[in-house]
């Protein structure tokens, strides 16, 4: 039973940083807190442990209490409205395209497209949709209501026009609902007109919501969110005149709101819906907001956003000297439930550093966020031959939808979750955490598989340090000036433009690589420029789960294009020597010894090490060589100088080659029957004194504590570590090999 | 069922000993189109399993496949192995599929055979 809830405002601190823990109980019983050291998070009785390490002084007794998470997002005007001048009577148009017309909301009262009511009484108006009702428009007055119904439905993915008029010197209320498109054989515009006696029961305190109505559950705690998208909504009063005009298509990177109207009645956007979202007047011309922002003024809102849970914080604890960098967390404890919530400790600046850096891919971390992939979609044993397996978390998450979902989930009405968030409870990233996409075995993936590496750097007394994407995102080649060697995780998948130009830089200085996984720096994904923690990803061109609408492929965040890095002309085969084949998760399989791997430039690569079959022991699936494979290719990008020191083999059909590598379906693309999906160990050297070293398999780490951390897969790792944190620069062969294709 | 779909020949037990014998991992053909289609279907009722206690201890569960709705247990089945519990479950499933119930060959604990190995342990 998962009872206790937690995030931190922060994922990487250094001594001096106050990092804050906000905590739910949910049966409100106190709980023990320690902050401790995660060096292994695996539960695993046939691996090496599970270990952490407690920080002393830091145990504390904290009473729980309950907190909730809202979702649902929407536009707030905080400025109150000039009520008076809607005394005469008033009008309201919107542009509006459903994607759940036939939900009249989580309560049944409406999915609201624009409401002007007092948080307190109701007293007031609201537009919005009631399923068969279609659009509909309310006016709530202290004795009661009176309501204006298309008594159409809208179609799902239809642009309407609603226009709603209140006219107190006839006494009546008008609706018009018009498609804009209309389908032969189907009735779904309407303009009715009701009596209307009453006057709406608004107090100054009564505010302007867009895509949802205020509640008497406190400022920030809305009700009947709308799912769609809105456009250009408009308030005027009985004679036409402006009081509210607001245009969505301004601001679009922000959360900010602008109104043309006299009254500066601007809002802001709440939860972070959707912007940067094709309007009605989208005509297929252009690609990008930036190029033409008057035809992206839709917001696509939904009931199920969430980007900051907002609760308040339970304790916090400020980062004393002299602790070690890596991976740490908030130990809670209560007498029904733990967690942890992690975070990274940095060396602080000017105590020196290490000459290798371990980089926490919490970017990708991000992107799988409270995933529900096997609970939502059938996919889950066609892709790892097994029947999935939930933990307590995944229980828990599948009815407390609250919680959001990851990057690869739907929302309510289908379309794909963008936005994804730290600001929040995340329960697969954690230590101890078992998911289906970690194959049979550990079931280790993202975080807890990323433990193996640091328990491995930590047996092997390596100095290192850890950093978190979010840093090398924020400070650039700065992050990583100082370390010689640059450590990549077992599954980096996402990383933005910053990302990549710090890596660039880093190896134009002469820096080293090891990248200890498969599946990296695939997918462009861009951080809010003012919200830590906060990113966006447009799957664009090839889906995953889901794929962006047309026109809709550049992030709001910036504009930039989304996609994969190998279509934006960035692919990871020019920065680690090999890029993403295919990918299965049942069995993994072992790496064979290769032609190159005899060239005197890797001798120091299989120094102790005998035989040519690499890996066929570990944690993750029951061998190094598995779950997702990158393979060299020159063709595109993979430099001509790169060796392929070892080749993955004995796959079942259940790997298939990624879309990306897939032009066409045809029979017989299942690993054991075609050679493409294969995992290939690469080294190139830089033309700056640095290398690279890949694994190209996401189960690489699963492998490295075997036998007492004696085995070829720890050897290896270990043998190109202490090479590539030598100083001694690496020499670019006299000539280059033959490229490496298929 | 589709008008064309594949249907799984109830006295053809070859693929029902090999999944016994190795139930993740290389598949003959003749398995691997069992398997499509045992694990075609909706999601609701589709079974899954859930981890009561890491790596000790498992139940077995129906989806709900409804949005917000977790998984249901179905009462009483619990394993302390995996790969018991996606035995259970294949059988479970081919016997609704095919209607027929498996013969008493099956109903013992799998035949001890040699464990699967990528590569006999060539190397380590």
């Amino acid at each position: 039973m998962k009872t206790l809830l937690g995030y931190a405002d922060q994922i990487s601190v250094t001594e001096g940083d106050e990092i804050s823990f906000h905590i739910s109980s949910e049966t409100a019983e106190a709980y023990d807190a320690t902050i401790v050291r995660i060096i292994n998070g695996d539960l695993n009785p046939a691996g090496s442990g599970y270990r952490e390490e407690e920080v002393p002084g830091t145990a504390w007794r904290v009473q729980g209490r309950t907190q909730k998470v809202h979702p649902g997002s929407c536009i707030m005007v905080d400025a109150a409205v000039p009520l008076e001048k809607l005394a005469a009577g008033w009008s309201l148009s919107v542009l509006a395209r459903p994607t759940l017309p036939e939900s009249s909301g989580a309560d049944g009262a409406g999915q609201v497209m624009f409401s002007l009511r007092d948080p307190v009484s109701g007293g007031g108006i609201e537009i919005g949709i009631r399923g068969e009702d279609g659009a509909y428009a309310m006016v709530q007055a202290a004795q009661g209501c009176v309501v204006c119904a298309a008594g159409v439905p809208m179609r799902r993915h239809e642009w309407y026009r609603v226009r709603v008029t209140l006219d107190p010197a006839r006494n009546e209320l008008t609706l018009t609902q018009g498609a804009l498109e209309s389908c032969a054989g189907i009735a779904d515009s309407a303009a009715i007109t009701v009596a209307c006696g009453i006057e709406p029961a608004w107090t100054p305190a009564a505010r302007i919501i867009i895509a949802a109505r205020a509640t008497a559950g406190g400022d920030r705690v809305f009700s009947g969110f709308y799912n769609g998208k809105l456009e250009a909504p408009c308030l005027s009063d009985h004679a036409g005149a402006v009081i509210g005009q607001w245009d969505f298509a301004i601001g679009i990177d922000g959360q900010d709101i602008c109104d043309h109207g006299p009254f500066r009645l601007h809002g802001r956007t709440w939860q972070m819906p959707a912007r940067a979202m094709t309007g009605h007047n989208w005509n297929g011309t252009v690609r990008s907001w930036q190029d033409a922002p008057e035809q992206y003024g839709a917001i696509h809102f939904h009931e199920d956003d969430l980007v900051d849970a907002c609760w308040d914080s339970d304790f916090a604890w400020r980062v004393p000297p002299g602790l070690k960098s890596g991976l740490y967390a908030a130990r809670l404890r209560s007498a029904t439930d733990e967690d942890h919530i992690p975070f990274v400790i940095r060396r602080a600046p000017g105590t020196g550093h290490a000459p290798l850096v371990f980089i926490l891919p919490t970017a990708s971390y991000l992107a799988y966020a409270n995933e529900h992939l096997a609970i939502d979609a059938a996919l889950a044993e066609r892709v790892h031959d097994h029947v999935p397996v939930f933990g307590t978390s995944d229980v828990f998450l599948a009815e407390r939808r609250e919680f959001g979902a990851s990057l690869y989930d739907r929302h309510s009405d289908g379309s794909g979750i963008m936005i994804s968030s730290r600001l929040r409870p995340v329960l697969n990233m954690r230590p101890k955490y078992q998911s289906w996409l970690g194959g049979t075995g550990s079931g280790l993936w993202q975080m807890n598989a990323d433990t193996h590496i640091i328990d491995w750097l930590e047996h092997e007394k390596f100095d290192y340090d850890i950093i978190t994407d979010e840093d090398l995102d924020r400070e650039g080649l700065h992050a990583l000036a100082p370390y010689r060697c640059v450590m990549l995780a077992s599954h980096p998948e996402y990383v933005s433009t910053r990302m990549l130009d710090a890596l660039a830089a880093h190896r134009a200085q002469g820096g080293r690589l090891v990248s200890l996984g498969g599946n990296a720096l695939y997918w462009r994904v861009v951080y809010h420029p003012a919200i830590p923690g906060v990113m966006e990803l447009r799957r664009c061109e090839v889906g995953n789960g889901w794929i962006t609408d047309p026109g809709e492929s550049c992030h709001a965040f910036g504009g930039e294009y989304g996609g994969l890095w190998e279509r934006i002309g960035r692919p990871p085969h020019k920065t680690l020597g090999s890029g993403f084949i295919g990918q299965g998760f049942d069995r993994c399989t072992y790496f064979r010894r290769q032609p190159d791997s005899d060239n005197p430039r890797v001798a120091f690569v299989f120094e102790g090490m005998k035989g040519d079959i690499i890996g066929d022991f570990g944690l993750i699936g029951g061998g190094a060589a598995g779950i997702e494979l990158d393979r060299a290719n020159s063709a595109k990008g993979t430099p001509l100088n790169t060796l392929v020191l070892a080749r993955s083999e004995g796959h079942t059909n259940t790997y298939l080659p990624s879309t990306c590598a897939l032009l066409i379906n045809y029979a017989g693309q299942g690993a054991a029957q075609s050679d493409l999906v294969r995992a290939e160990i690469v080294f190139f050297e830089t033309a700056e004194g640095g290398a690279v070293f890949s694994t190209g398999s996401i189960a690489w780490s699963g492998s490295l504590s075997h036998a007492g951390y004696d085995n070829s897969v720890s050897r290896m790792t270990g043998n190109v570590v202490r090479r590539f944190i030598d100083p001694t620069p690496f020499e670019l062969p006299a000539a280059a090999a033959r490229p490496v294709s298929f | 069922m589709r008008p064309n779909a594949p249907r799984i020949d109830p006295t053809d037990l070859g693929p029902v000993r090999e999944f016994r014998a190795c139930p993740i991992g290389l598949h003959s053909p003749a398995l691997e189109a069992v398997l499509n289609i045992l694990r075609t279907g909706t999601m609701g009722g589709k079974y899954c399993i859930i981890c009561l206690e890491p790596h000790r201890k498992w139940a077995l569960a129906r989806l709900s496949g409804i949005r917000g709705m977790p998984p249901v247990p179905v009462p009483g089945v619990e394993y302390d192995d995996l790969v018991e519990a996606e035995w259970d479950i294949f059988r479970r499933r081919w016997e609704a599929e095919t209607g027929t119930r498996l013969p008493a060959e099956f109903d013992g604990p799998a035949s001890p055979g040699p464990a699967p190995r990528n590569t006999g342990g060539e190397a380590r």
